[in-house]
């Protein structure tokens, strides 16, 4: 299920205000595992599997109601093994499990990927009130 | 007595897209993050 994780609240508070503690969210991880609340800070089980690393997404701003109130995160990662791709988080770190991660999600179907398959997934963070 | 207010399921909601594709560029798979 889709979610905003605590430490994303955190971050965003600290990076809108200007108060130190914030980083920026620009990394994505593919994992095959599931089931991450809002208190996880990682993937269930993060890929380390040839060409599905964690890595740097192309970060936008998008609109989906009001102009601009859309974060998106696109990459397209090369599978170099066979790998069921099952989750999805964005980050502000580079490393595997590490650093705060600002939302979780699950594929549904589930990815099936051999070698030499692309994956590609944007995903989005609308802002709204309420 | 008032009626307490009906509770609300959370809604599921759809964050992103993904799709798969061969090495020939050809789509195998689609689906959705939720």
């Amino acid at each position: 299920m889709a979610i905003t994780c605590n430490e994303g609240y955190h971050q965003i508070a600290h990076l809108v205000t200007g108060v130190a503690g914030g980083t920026t969210f620009t990394y994505v991880a593919i994992g095959t595992g599931t089931g991450q609340t809002a208190a996880s800070t990682t993937l269930a089980t993060e890929s380390a599997a040839s060409g599905l690393a964690r890595a740097a997404a192309t970060c936008t701003v998008e609109t989906t109601t009001v102009t601009s109130d859309t974060m998106q995160w696109y990459k397209v990662w090369t599978s170099g093994a066979t790998a069921t791709i099952t989750e999805w988080g964005a980050f502000n770190n580079a490393v595997k499990d590490a650093g705060g991660m600002l939302m979780y999600a699950e594929l549904s179907p589930s990815a099936a990927l051999v070698s030499g398959d692309t994956l590609t997934i944007t995903g989005k963070c609308q802002l709204k009130a309420g | 007595m008032a009626d307490q207010p009906e509770k609300k399921e959370p809604k599921e909601q759809i964050v992103g897209t993904f799709i798969v594709r061969d090495k020939d560029g050809n789509i195998k798979q689609t689906g959705v993050l939720k």
